[in-house]
């Protein structure tokens, strides 16, 4: 019974909740870079970043952050090449989707707005 | 083989050069270097290394690392002459020598140039690297200044003016070095630059001889007799009666893509961009000689064939990219073969000797603008549907492919003679494109259009949204072989090995390793940022490695070769929503993997 129970469970949960695919490598980058933002290297914000890295994988696959990443960073490219990369209706829907997940990671994990520089 | 037969083999693949040449040929067929761009003259980005290879090739580990300090774009790829290895950097166009044994400095060049040259620069402040050649490391300045650095210090032993920047004309190409001359072109399409390829010479940087790609026959290095077009001679005034009135002086035609050269035939091959304006209203005619494959003698300029891929451009798709030369047996016969993967969708296979044209077929099955090429003609037959001529000023013509950045830009594919396989780094990306009327201003950008760009599979309707894809193309049929779908377009120069292995990059900033036979993937590794640059193999000590280049305008990703302390160094993994001035602190990086 126990079985049936996570099966139902988790068909319950939409696919992406349950991917939590970030490899290591993305975890660390993720929060060396938040740590930088929150102003240095310090356990406050190690736990802060921590927290935020893990809340926006269960709301995304790996694949859908990268390609977020990828999508919103490359949005400034000069010429006509960054057309590609403003333009297609999953550049839109991935990085909303990336933006919305980390808003409610940051609540969530106590993330103040980044220091100036 | 034993050594003599070895040796009459190699008689019959090098003969005797002068100069430079047979350096170049020796340093070339000595697979532990990567002394040209292409690998070698031929262009076909294959190493006979095979330390790295199928079975092996997902144990690759980072062996070093080396931060470039400079931002934007990092095309190209590292140059490798025995113990020494040549990486260039995007604006302001740093050259780095590097010893191989300790991965230190051995000199740095940093030119002071006037950075009234950025906005000029139509598609990122890139750079497509180096060439090497009788003891000096050459590099083409964005200011469009060649300059000659003595590859033991550094020192400068010469430069030479190439175009006006303040006229809209830049550089981004990487030159090429046959016998005693330095092979460059021009870049500026987009600002009514009139394209031209020249030589300089090797030992003073004078001017051996200059060939534009527009306007009278003085002017091209043409015989109208002798030079042909599919085997027929072009004629007199072949370009000025293709233009209306003087808008030939204006033309385009730029020539920033990559140059290859045949020892034997003393040729050397590239392509020609769009014509200038980008408005197709406005100049009607053919506008030739842009969007031409050109061959030439390397000695005079003199054109020996010219194949205009596509007439009286509509959409931007410039004839650039690279040329490939190998032996291919095509229907039934062995040829000397071009093989050429256009912006336009088509791949074309040449006889490189004659310039007959014996393939033509789309790389790209959502190619729409053209049904096929006449193969009497040469001729794409253009649907008018996607005719933004036809269309008119003011009219968005829909759901064209490819879009402007065509179906593969000028990141260089790879050929391996183990497989007859070419691997191609393509887009797969359609458009809108609306042309609107425009005035020319020296210096200005002379575009006249408006595109808007989206997934083919948005055009084709078969529910995709990938932007790019890696195939493997037989050039002998125009087939491709396998395809593998990639959610961005694939912008990273390929490498094939004997190892049976083939390498790109993508814009996430993996370097993938697949299997040259059947394209599964064997290995991946997430550099610090994008890669648009190319992958090159070489050896140090008998061990075999791989470098690339990552770096990408606007990227937050950092490495710890730019060192992870570093305050204000935009490690940005979260920042994807804030401005991107918070996230630019980084430099492009050189990672180099080796088996542990």
């Amino acid at each position: 019974m126990p079985r049936a129970l996570s099966v139902a469970l988790l068909l319950l949960l939409p696919g992406a909740a349950n991917a939590n695919d970030f490899p290591t490598q993305t975890r660390v980058e993720f929060v060396l870079g938040c740590m930088n933002e929150q102003g240095g290297q310090s356990y406050d914000n190690l736990y802060k970043c921590v927290c935020l890295v893990d809340a926006i994988a269960e709301e995304m696959t790996h694949d859908e952050f990268e390609q977020a990443q990828v999508f919103s960073q490359l949005r400034s490219t000069a010429g006509e090449r960054g057309g590609v990369f403003r333009d297609p209706d999953q550049a839109r829907t991935l990085v909303a989707k990336l933006q919305g997940a980390l808003e409610r990671g940051k609540a969530r994990c106590f993330v103040a707005p980044p220091k100036a520089p | 083989m034993t050594t003599k037969r070895f040796v009459l083999v190699l008689a019959l693949l090098f003969p005797a050069f002068a100069g430079a040449n047979e350096e170049i040929q020796q340093l070339t067929s000595d697979a532990n270097n990567w002394a040209t761009w292409g690998g070698n003259y031929a262009g076909t980005r294959y190493s006979s290394l095979s330390q790295i290879d199928k079975s092996n090739v997902g144990n690759l580990k980072v062996a070093w690392t080396f931060s470039t300090g400079v931002l934007r774009g990092h095309e190209g790829g590292p140059l490798v002459v025995g113990d020494t290895l040549y990486i260039h950097t995007p604006f302001p166009n740093k050259v780095y020598s590097i010893n191989l044994a300790d991965q230190t400095i051995n000199w740095a060049y940093a030119p002071n140039q006037n950075v009234d040259t950025i906005p000029v620069m139509c598609c990122d402040t890139v750079n497509r690297g180096l060439a090497y050649g009788d003891g000096k490391i050459f590099l083409q300045q964005a200011d469009t200044t060649l300059v000659a650095l003595d590859a033991k210090t550094g020192q400068v032993a010469w430069t030479a003016r190439n175009g006006e920047p303040s006229k809209g004309a830049t550089n981004t190409n990487a030159p090429l070095i046959v016998k005693d001359k330095v092979i460059t072109g021009i870049s500026g399409g987009e600002y009514g630059v009139r394209g031209f390829v020249v030589a300089y010479d090797i030992k003073t940087g004078r001017q051996v001889w200059k060939a534009y790609s527009v306007g009278p026959d003085s002017d091209l290095l043409v015989d109208p007799r002798r030079t042909t077009q599919l085997g027929k001679p072009i004629g007199a005034n072949s370009s000025l009666s293709t233009w209306q009135g003087e808008q030939w002086r204006l033309g385009g035609g730029t020539t920033w893509g990559w140059f290859t050269y045949d020892p034997t035939l003393n040729l050397i091959y590239y392509g020609s961009g769009n014509p200038g304006t980008w408005n197709p209203v406005v100049r009607p005619g053919d506008n030739r000689w842009s969007m031409t494959l050109f061959a030439r003698d390397a000695d005079t300029g003199m054109a020996k064939w010219v194949y205009q891929m596509t007439p009286h451009d509509e959409w931007d798709y410039d004839g650039v990219n690279e040329n490939v030369l190998v032996d291919l047996q095509v229907g039934g016969r062995m040829h000397k073969a071009l093989v050429h993967f256009d912006r336009n969708g088509f791949g074309y296979t040449l006889d490189r000797e004659t310039g007959a044209l014996l393939v033509a077929e789309k790389f790209d099955p959502a190619v729409n603008w053209a049904t096929h090429v006449d193969m009497k003609t040469g001729r794409p037959q253009v649907v008018d549907r996607y005719s933004t001529h036809k269309n008119g000023e003011d009219t968005n013509t829909e759901d064209i492919c490819p879009a402007a950045l065509g179906s593969k830009d000028q990141q260089p594919a790879a050929f391996s003679p183990r497989t007859n396989l070419f691997y191609v780094p393509t887009n797969h990306v359609c458009m809108d494109y609306e042309p609107y009327e425009v005035e020319y201003v020296a210096g200005q950008p002379y575009v006249g259009a408006i595109l808007t760009m989206f997934p083919a599979g948005q055009a084709t309707k078969d529910g995709t949204t990938n932007l790019g894809n890696f195939i493997a193309w037989d050039a002998s049929q125009g087939k491709i072989v396998w395809s593998n779908s990639e959610p961005f377009s694939v912008w990273s120069g390929a490498l094939a090995t004997a190892g049976d292995v083939v390498f790109y990059g993508t814009l996430e900033g993996y370097l993938k390793a697949v299997d040259a036979t059947t394209g599964k993937e064997l290995y991946r590794f997430k550099t610090p940022s994008g890669i648009i640059g190319n992958i090159n193999t070489w050896t140090h000590n008998g061990k075999q490695y791989v470098g690339v280049l990552s770096g990408i305008g606007g990227w937050a990703g950092i490495g710890m070769a730019a060192g992870l302390e570093g305050a204000t160094d935009g490690l940005g993994a979260v920042g994807a929503y804030r401005s991107l001035a918070r996230h630019t602190q980084l430099g492009g990086v050189l990672t180099v993997f080796a088996l542990p």
